[in-house]
């Protein structure tokens, strides 16, 4: 009996082990999400002209983001990264935005003194 | 091995006090929070436009709830509390960034209409050089 039960909880675990290695799901939607729009940001003919430095903090963050995913796909870090990638990438959409702006007006406006691309 | 034991001894006390002692935030957790006010700061002084953007509410709320883990004064708080602000820093850029592009969004269509209503009075008054205009 016991040895019987014994042997149910061995094959009860590795189903369990397998089960974990084998559908293990991919939860780095946003990740993935990160990934598109660096890739949407990179590609805007005007990136290197208004958003270069905005361009190269996403692309950073998100080669940091994979780092970690290739290390441990569970890790927290993942997340933050890809977010941070993520903002990266809306902020040098809305900087290319504001220059393709600008040179339709032929000059700068509207903005308080000397705050231009950020840090 | 006696010298040993005696030094030991008085090790682990002096380990376990420094434990206790008030825990100081890493350099970076400081430097990342010193960042996070001034761009937020930098935000809010940026115009109307940007304060009502949910970015930089988001931004405000993350900052204020770095600084509760900074209390927790424990490596898991500031380590809270570092991905909390380097969040708030990029969301209050992205405020910024949203709230000047709109803003010469819209200098940029001004301008246009101002070219346009130009370009209308300069025909009309070619058309009709009687009128004069102040």
């Amino acid at each position: 009996m016991n040895v019987k039960k014994s042997s149910f909880a061995v094959a009860a675990a590795v189903a369990f082990a397998l089960a974990a290695c084998s559908s293990q799901p991919v939860q780095n939607d946003g990740l993935e999400a990160a990934r598109v729009a660096v890739q949407q940001a990179e590609s805007s003919p005007d990136a290197g002209k208004y958003a270069a430095a905005e361009v190269a903090a996403a692309h950073e963050a998100l080669v940091e983001a994979d780092r970690l995913a290739a290390k441990n796909k569970k890790d927290k870090g993942i997340q933050e990264q890809a977010y941070v990638a993520q903002r990266h990438a809306d902020i040098a959409v809305q900087q290319i935005a504001k220059g393709q702006a600008e040179a339709k007006t032929g000059c700068r406006s509207g903005t308080p003194e000397g705050r231009a691309a950020g840090p | 091995m006696k010298a040993y034991r005696f030094a030991l001894t008085l090790a682990l006390p002096v380990f376990a006090l420094q434990a206790c002692a008030s825990h100081q935030p890493s350099k970076e957790v400081t430097a990342q929070m010193t960042r996070t006010e001034v761009v937020i700061q930098q935000a809010d002084r940026s115009g109307v436009a940007v304060n009502s953007l949910p970015e930089l509410q988001a931004a405000k709320d993350k900052y204020a709830k770095a600084k509760t883990a900074l209390e927790k004064k424990s490596a898991e708080g500031d380590h809270e509390a570092l991905t909390l602000a380097k969040q708030a820093e990029v969301d209050a850029q992205f405020a910024t960034a949203k709230a000047q592009s709109a803003t010469q969004q819209t200098a940029a269509a001004d301008a246009q209409k101002g070219v346009n209503d130009l370009r209308k009075e300069t025909d009309h008054s070619a058309a009709a050089p009687a009128t004069t205009t102040p």
